[in-house]
């Protein structure tokens, strides 16, 4: 890190801190919009922290990223930053309030004729929330309004909403694949495991410290102490994964983040539920707003399956001849 | 240890300035390969040159980050790791030079004296001189305290009582750094140990061959009876070898020979899956690319605190356990993605088939070089304030 970035990491941690408490989480699941939260990173200047398209604005990004997984933000700061960068480079403008972005591959029945979307988009986050969203039909970027026909949510209690089009007036921009939504999707949902993953490690930790049994602390058990140090290693490799796409966005170096992200993020909510034992699994005690949320966030912009066939794919053109090159000039 | 343990990855990058000595090693090693007539093996063990080490010597890539007095050539760490990275990559034949270059110059450079330093390291950096590790025994294996071998001294020399063993390529090195007790066992365990340069080739010791279990000669076991050496063959401060062994195991747990020794195996895999459409192998090969990709970030970010001298021990740790958990699994996954039967068909070794056989018989000795997947758990455990 940075000296800035060092000081962007404390300042921010300090502000979720003071402003994110498990009462707003657990309000939030029942669909109340947590606007002080809102306010509050409105006002902190997060919301426009991505919308350049630079190497310091990519690290800035993984670093508020990094730090709503750890708080469990209940608000669509990352959607909203995404949506703000990717429409900045394709239409050359950053829409007001709270944005949000949707797959591409669950949008059906999609037709964009002149600037007049038609389709039904399913699982957006936060859609009800948001003022508009972006996403790619027919290979055109699209700034579109937010229709909402069905609330839902993930298993992590997060708005998850259906959205339909019948000739909506969208703003159209330049022909792009489905998969620049997935990378800036891949990116910030991995930015924000990174950030539960280090938070899961240590309220396991501390448990493992201050809960005792059969007269000794839980962490003087090798079995437990194995727990810690598998769900460390994991860790560590997702956010060194991470790291990689701050430099170079390729999606190479995404797809990777998103596999060690999405992979981690399954074994280690198991592993802290399992050190946690029943009080994690109590609504009261506050392990499931992030293993909830890890579980949710490894399937969504592409589980690590969808990627390792991507990253595969990619490695197989590259060619075995040639993949130490493709490694080594990626960092 | 100087600083307190705990687990960080600085974010490091390789300057760009390494990039003109990573092509000048690609192309040394494109034109060694037919002049020296070796093939790229990925098991940086398995393949002793010592042609290769001196060619390699000779091009001032060995003891890179030393001073050049003593043979350097005072460049950084994330230099010297681009040139081992290359080195592994290409599968060149490395094992001669390997434990000299990496653990024992950089542990007399930090501890040894003047003496020491002038006589063996210019040696080291030209690749002519070798070493082994002389720490296990028949009793201390990971509980590397409880050794036994004992070193008193004397008005003019050290005499040393014990045995060590699987102490790899005793019989070709030169030197072995020695762990012994310079003090019975006390409360502190970790007390009364010091380490002493062992000659080889001229010291009273009797080395015995241990084969291994593909039948090979690499271990030996090395017994001291009575064994005297002289007293300037202490390696630091009489009673601190545990420290010092500690720093040059951070050494030994954190390059990337940990996650590279199967790297031909997923180069098969690859080759294997070219319009074949496989949806299997192609996650398969996605799988293993993204890990191998975080474990080098997490190589060169340990390369970077060793530069800036930091303790990276735990960092290292978790290198060394997940690589070796990557390895095992390029093997694993790639078998049941690609059938075999493995055949040892002696020299033929670029084949598949016998390249698998002879990995999955090495495989199991991938874990306990260096410290076991135990140990490094109770590593990273202690840096997170568990234990």
């Amino acid at each position: 890190m940075t000296e800035t970035t060092s000081i962007l990491h404390e300042s921010i941690n300090k502000l979720f801190n003071e402003i994110v408490n498990k009462k707003d989480l657990d309000q939030a699941e029942t669909g109340i919009w947590a606007d002080n939260i809102w306010k509050a990173v409105t006002i902190a200047g997060y919301l426009e922290a991505w919308d350049e398209d630079n190497q310091e604005s990519n690290q800035i990004s993984l670093i508020i990223g990094q730090a709503s997984g750890w708080h469990a933000l209940p608000i669509p700061l990352v959607e909203t930053m995404a949506a703000r960068h990717l429409s900045n480079k394709y239409l050359n403008l950053c829409p007001d309030g709270p944005l949000t972005i949707a797959n591409p591959y669950l949008i059906e029945n999609s037709s964009l004729k002149n600037s007049q979307l038609t389709g039904i988009a399913k699982n957006i986050p936060f859609a009800r929330h948001a003022n508009q969203l972006v996403t790619v039909v027919d290979e055109k970027f699209v700034l579109a309004p937010c229709n909402i026909t069905q609330e839902s949510r993930n298993i992590a209690g997060e708005s998850r909403d259906n959205v339909s089009w019948e000739n909506s007036e969208v703003i159209v921009g330049p022909k792009v694949t489905r998969d620049i939504i997935m990378e800036t999707g891949a990116i910030i949902r991995s930015s924000q495991i990174c950030g539960a993953l280090h938070h899961a490690l240590q309220k396991s930790t501390t448990y493992a410290t201050e809960r005792k049994q059969f007269g000794r602390q839980l962490g003087k058990f090798q079995s437990i102490q194995n727990y810690l140090a598998k769900m460390a290693s994991l860790t560590a490799m997702a956010e060194a994964a991470l790291s990689n796409t701050a430099q170079m966005q390729s999606p190479s170096s995404i797809a990777a983040a998103k596999i060690c992200a999405s992979e981690a993020a399954g074994e280690v909510a198991s592993l802290s539920h399992r050190i946690h034992g029943a009080i994690g699994f109590t609504h009261e005690y506050s392990l499931h707003h992030l293993t909830r949320r890890l579980l949710s966030w490894r399937e969504e912009f592409g589980a690590e399956t969808w990627w390792q066939n991507k990253l595969g794919k990619i490695v197989i053109k590259t060619g075995s001849e040639n993949l130490w090159k493709m490694i080594t000039s990626e960092n | 240890m100087t600083s307190e343990p705990s687990l960080k990855f600085p974010p490091a990058s390789l300057p760009e300035s390494t990039d003109k000595l990573r092509s000048e090693v690609r192309k040394f090693l494109l034109k060694s390969q037919t002049e020296l007539g070796w093939t790229p093996r990925s098991n940086f063990m398995s393949t002793f040159s010592a042609e290769f080490s001196k060619s390699i010597g000779e091009m001032g890539w060995l003891g890179l980050t030393w001073p050049k007095k003593y043979g350097g050539q005072e460049k950084s760490a994330l230099e010297r790791f681009v040139v081992t990275e290359e080195l592994l990559a290409a599968g060149a034949p490395v094992a001669a030079h390997w434990v000299a270059e990496r653990q024992s110059g950089p542990l007399l450079i930090k501890y040894g004296t003047e003496e020491q330093r002038e006589q063996i390291l210019p040696k080291i950096a030209k690749g002519e001189c070798y070493f082994s590790i002389g720490m296990s025994e028949p009793d201390s294996g990971s509980d590397l305290a409880s050794i036994r071998t004992r070193a008193k001294k004397s008005p003019n020399n050290w005499t040393i009582n014990g045995t060590k063993v699987w102490t790899s390529n005793a019989h070709i090195n030169h030197w072995m750094i020695l762990l012994a007790r310079t003090e019975q066992p006390s409360e502190n365990r970790h007390a009364g140990m010091s380490q002493f340069l062992i000659d080889l080739k001229n010291d009273d010791i009797i080395i015995n061959p241990i084969p291994n279990m593909l039948g090979h000669h690499e271990f030996n076991e090395v017994v001291f009876n009575e064994t005297a050496i002289p007293l300037d063959r202490i390696i630091g401060k009489e009673g601190n070898g545990w420290q010092q062994v500690t720093a040059e195991l951070a050494y030994e747990r954190s390059g990337p020979e940990r996650f590279l020794s199967t790297y031909n195996v997923l180069l098969e895999l690859i080759n294997s899956a070219k319009n074949k459409n496989d949806g299997e192998i192609d996650r398969t090969i996605g799988k293993l690319t993204a890990q191998l990709v975080s474990l080098r970030t997490m190589s060169i970010s340990i390369a970077g605190m060793l530069e800036r001298g930091e303790n990276p021990d735990v960092a290292a740790a978790v290198v060394k356990d997940t690589g070796n958990e990557f390895e095992r699994q390029v093997i694993e996954l790639t078998r049941k993605a690609l059938p075999l039967e493995p055949t040892l068909n002696g020299n033929n070794i670029e084949k598949y088939e016998s390249m698998m056989a002879e990995l999955i018989m090495q495989l199991p000795s991938f874990s306990f070089r260096g410290g076991t997947p135990e140990i490094m758990r109770g590593i990273i455990a202690r840096g997170l304030g568990v234990r």
